[in-house]
């Protein structure tokens, strides 16, 4: 069977999830705790990856770094689902000119850059998380509204959704027991993409300093920390692997999906 | 076709516009009113009196209509503003960053140019083969490695281990290739799937299928027949990717101290450089219109079906 091509892209991704989430229980040190007497120690029993700069353990920011930086991009990739789905249902069941609307203004917005809305926020209410997170969401949710709203508007024209309109189904119903079934498929494809793209973003901008602050592990804000140390590669090689690991297999996996997807309708 | 491109504009200028009023309200929302920092500047004692005629002075005390309408006025004349950090004028300072970041932006299309025709190519050439894999995997590689942190590796691998180019900064040419080739990676990947199945679709159309009959190379399909039937899908895709080309290359400009707009622009945030960053706001979206107003010319100009489409 086909299906069991996902548990390649699905594997790797589940088990860094299963560590990152494990971080309390699994990283030897606080992530945060300064030893300067130790710093830049090579990996060793004591320190399996070794130590950064200011003497913090390398593995155990790895795994809190993880949390941070795939529960943004969870989050936020959710978030622009659940309202990019809603808003792209709701259009494509209007239909007429709001839907247009919305595909007409995800054509302009797609190819917007998006640093430009999070540098008015960041400018408004400073440097943090939530600010990036909010900015990612406003630009993220078209590409779901448009997805589901080209599908709502094909599935409309099916006889089956005219025959039970005929019954008298409600349009409630209608929308969640027949046409969301029918988007599903897509979504979660277009899902892993985005995921991966947002991680990319989150950890590009902790990078620039316009995410986490300081203390705080994230992958992307590790790769910051490192780029004063060139001679230590092993800053910064742990945690670009794990962002590159985790996009990648994202990224399969939703080319996957949308390929087994194609297979079986098309 | 100039109809087409003017009700385009009459779409693209209501952004525009949302855009000014969105970056002349972050200035004027800041916490520190506008007649306080300006006594601050000029060294004036703040009271109540001087507050006052500064106010009528700056325009202050009019209706915020007025007032936008005379800063849209000041925008329009080139008037920028003069930048915290440098005291010079934001239009100067953008521009000089606008010409690097240009140069980087030109050699970057060079790289995807050069190895997105390769690669999608030979790929479509010889499809299903190991190489084609090779090919496949390779894309999926570059598309989803972070683009800091390949910076560094290759600046680690060349310039540090190698000392073949060098670290940081600008000069000469080969200051460029790195940086370029960073930011072209993950571009060259999408490209060359594209090509490859646009390659692979156009060659099961029957039009291919009759060149093959009457004889002509193999070569000369390719390029006469084939690669120009993919130009159309190609060109609108390089239209969406160019506005997140000039803000990825605010990483890759990060990385290689590269003195482009982008590094300007996290500068500006980091040292809270209003003026700079409602000027780089106003430049990128102008840009990004721009853009996309010479993109749709080049659809209508490059492709039949897209034109017939629009026009009618």
């Amino acid at each position: 069977m086909k299906k069991k091509r996902l548990l390649l892209p699905l594997a790797p991704l589940l088990l860094l999830l299963f560590l990152c989430l494990m971080a309390p229980i699994l990283s030897p040190y606080d992530p945060n705790q300064l030893d300067t007497v130790s710093k830049f120690l090579p990996p060793s029993t004591l320190h399996p990856l070794g130590t950064d700069y200011l003497g913090r353990d390398l593995l155990s920011r790895l795994l809190w770094g993880g949390r941070t930086t795939l529960g943004y991009a969870a989050m936020i990739s959710i978030f622009s689902m659940a309202i990019g789905t809603f808003i792209g249902i709701f259009s494509g069941w209007m239909g007429g000119i709001i839907a247009k609307a919305v595909i007409k203004s995800s054509d302009i917005l797609r190819s917007f850059p998006n640093i430009v809305l999070v540098m008015i926020f960041m400018t408004f209410w400073g440097t943090n998380m939530y600010c990036l997170s909010l900015a990612l969401i406003l630009t993220r949710w078209i590409w779901y509204a448009r997805v589901s709203s080209t599908i709502t508007i094909l599935q409309k024209r099916r006889p089956s959704i005219l025959a039970s309109q005929l019954v008298g189904c409600k349009t409630s119903d209608l929308l969640i027991h027949h046409i969301f079934p029918a988007i599903l498929p897509q979504l979660s494809s277009v899902f892993f993409i985005d995921f991966g793209h947002t991680l990319l973003a989150i950890s590009g901008y902790s990078f620039l300093g316009f995410g986490v602050l300081p203390p705080q592990a994230e992958w992307g804000a590790m790769i910051r920390d490192g780029q004063n140390y060139l001679s230590h590669p092993e800053m910064m090689v742990w945690s670009g692997l794990c962002i590159l690991i985790v996009v990648l297999s994202a990224n399969t996996l939703g080319d996957y999906i949308r390929d087994l997807w194609e297979e079986t309708h098309i | 076709m100039l109809r087409h491109l003017l009700r385009e504009m009459f779409l693209l200028i209501p952004l525009l516009f949302f855009v000014s009023i969105v970056a002349f309200f972050l200035v004027r929302c800041l916490p520190v009113d506008g007649a306080t920092a300006y006594l601050n500047s000029i060294q004036v004692p703040i009271t109540q009196e001087s507050l006052s005629t500064i106010r009528k002075e700056l325009g202050l005390d009019e209706p915020v209509f007025i007032q936008y309408l005379r800063w849209l006025g000041q925008i329009l004349h080139g008037n920028w503003g003069y930048s915290y950090q440098t005291k010079r004028p934001v239009l100067e300072e953008l521009g000089r960053g606008f010409s690097y970041t240009a140069l980087l932006t030109m050699a970057t299309l060079l790289w995807i140019f050069v190895c997105s025709s390769v690669l999608g190519i030979t790929s479509a050439l010889h499809s299903n083969s190991i190489w084609d894999h090779c090919v496949r995997f390779l894309t999926s590689f570059l598309s989803s490695i972070p683009k800091f942190w390949l910076g560094f590796l290759l600046i680690i691998f060349f310039s540090l281990k190698l000392k073949l180019l060098p670290v940081q900064g600008v000069g000469t040419w080969q200051h460029l290739i790195l940086p370029s080739f960073t930011l072209s990676c993950s571009y060259t990947a999408i490209y060359t799937k594209l090509l490859r199945t646009q390659i692979l679709e156009c060659s099961q159309q029957p039009f291919i299928f009759y060149t093959h009959t009457r004889g002509f190379s193999k070569r000369h399909i390719m390029f006469h027949h084939i690669l120009p039937n993919t130009l159309p899908s190609l060109l609108s895709s390089f239209t969406i990717h160019c506005g997140s080309l000039f803000s990825g290359s605010v990483l890759v400009e990060t990385v290689f101290g590269w003195p482009g707009l982008g590094r300007m622009c996290v500068d500006a945030v980091n040292a809270r450089n209003y003026p700079m960053i409602q000027g780089y706001i106003l430049f990128l979206c102008t840009l990004f219109v721009g853009i996309n107003l010479l993109s749709e010319c080049l659809c209508i100009t490059f492709s039949p079906q897209y034109r017939q489409e629009k026009l009618q």
